[in-house]
């Protein structure tokens, strides 16, 4: 019972938010600049998060989100609404992110703008909550997801990071269902594999082995 | 089943996509296996590391440079990835390129002989060119005089000393009457 009140409750709020959405994005398509910036304000975390998961590096998905979100409002007048928005701009972000050619100079661009102080204290804002892995362990998970292959580290970065469910994932990158489950499958089976042979996970779970 | 083809249902299992039959026998066969409790111990572990990743938050505020980014027409943009690209060092390295390919294509060009003078293609090109720009040059001008106001004026004035005509005679023939006279 309490779980169906919780899932209309969403739903409900979910189809307010929606058509609130719409509206905005309708008044950025008539070239609203004040709408079109509220836009890049309200998903620039969303798309940072992803572009982040995606690609491993602080640096390199500041500089990736920034090109998506330029990219968002230039392609926003092919935006017919046929998917939600979020899914069509985490599609822009998906294919952004994977078809970059990862660089050095990217990396430095942005943050020769901050200050170097300011940039420190930028990357280790992390949510307090959800540390419970070490440092070292996070840059191990990160660098063995931005090791995996590009189209099931994309799979698994919206599954795990983003918490997509199978059919938004499907939306999101224009594939079959089936193709998400066994990408998903599969994109695990490698990350466990990498995990497994990385000192730097502590897990007990996964240390010993059967003969 | 065995364990291989049950182990591809591991990861839709631990997202309940499987239906209630498949995931009693799934659940069903791991009680039994030592291997695949293992397996799915691990598949669930490594899903719970990239899931708890902590959320990092986005250092600046990007919408100002996206708005100005956006607004500038695409040209422009990649002019200014080029200017960005070429950094004081690298725009020198550029040049330097640039000098050497000349100078090795002036170096490497079959030669030929004018006189004592031995000249290689490319300054003959660049002779040519010279020239050619200097006639387009001058067109240029001749073309300008002619089309504006003045340049009309100045080629009226001009026009009866270059071409004789019946207007002419006459001017000639009393400015050369006396000496014509003299002569007669």
């Amino acid at each position: 019972m309490g779980v169906a009140v919780a899932v209309w409750e969403e739903t409900g709020t979910r189809v307010t938010a929606e058509s609130e959405e719409a509206r905005l994005v309708a008044r950025c398509q008539d070239g609203d600049r004040e709408a079109q910036e509220m836009l890049v304000r309200k998903y620039q975390e969303k798309v940072y998060h992803l572009a982040y998961g995606l690609l491993g590096h602080p640096e390199e998905a500041l500089d990736a989100c920034q090109e998506v979100l330029v990219a968002m409002l230039r392609s926003l007048p092919r935006f017919r609404g046929e998917s939600r928005f979020q899914t069509w701009l985490y599609r822009i972000t998906v294919n952004i992110c994977i078809m970059r050619r990862r660089s050095v100079r990217a990396r430095t661009r942005l943050i020769t703008e901050m200050s170097a102080d300011s940039a420190q204290r930028a990357w280790q804002q992390i949510d307090p909550e959800s540390v419970a892995l070490s440092r070292e362990a996070q840059a191990a998970v990160r660098e063995h997801l931005r090791r995996l292959p590009p189209e099931f580290r994309a799979v698994v970065v919206l599954r795990e990071l983003e918490g997509l469910s199978y059919d938004e994932i499907a939306e999101t990158l224009s594939i079959p269902l089936g193709t998400v489950r066994s990408r998903l499958s599969r994109g695990r089976l490698l990350l466990r594999e990498a995990l497994l042979s990385d000192e730097r996970i502590p897990s007990p779970q996964m240390g010993g082995g059967t003969p | 089943m065995n364990c291989e083809d049950l182990r591809d249902l591991f990861s839709p299992y631990l997202d309940g996509q499987l239906t209630a039959a498949e995931a009693d026998r799934l659940a069903a066969h791991v009680r039994t296996c030592p291997s695949c409790q293992e397996q799915l111990a691990a598949l669930r572990f490594t899903s719970s590391l990239a899931s708890s990743l902590p959320h990092a938050r986005l250092p600046l505020d990007l919408a100002p440079r996206v708005m100005a980014r956006a607004s500038a027409s695409l040209w422009r943009e990649r002019l200014a990835a080029v200017r960005e690209f070429l950094t004081p060092r690298r725009a020198f390295l550029v040049r330097a390129v640039a000098v050497l390919a000349v100078f090795c294509i002036a170096a490497a060009a079959p030669r030929s002989r004018v006189g004592d003078i031995v000249i290689s293609w490319p300054i003959r090109v660049a002779g040519a060119a010279e020239t050619g720009i200097g006639y387009l040059a001058a067109g240029i001008v001749q073309a300008r005089t002619l089309l504006s106001g003045a340049g009309q004026v100045q080629f009226a004035s001009h026009a009866p000393s270059s071409t004789p005509g019946k207007q002419r005679s006459p001017a000639l023939r009393q400015s050369g009457a006396p000496s014509g006279g003299a002569l007669v």
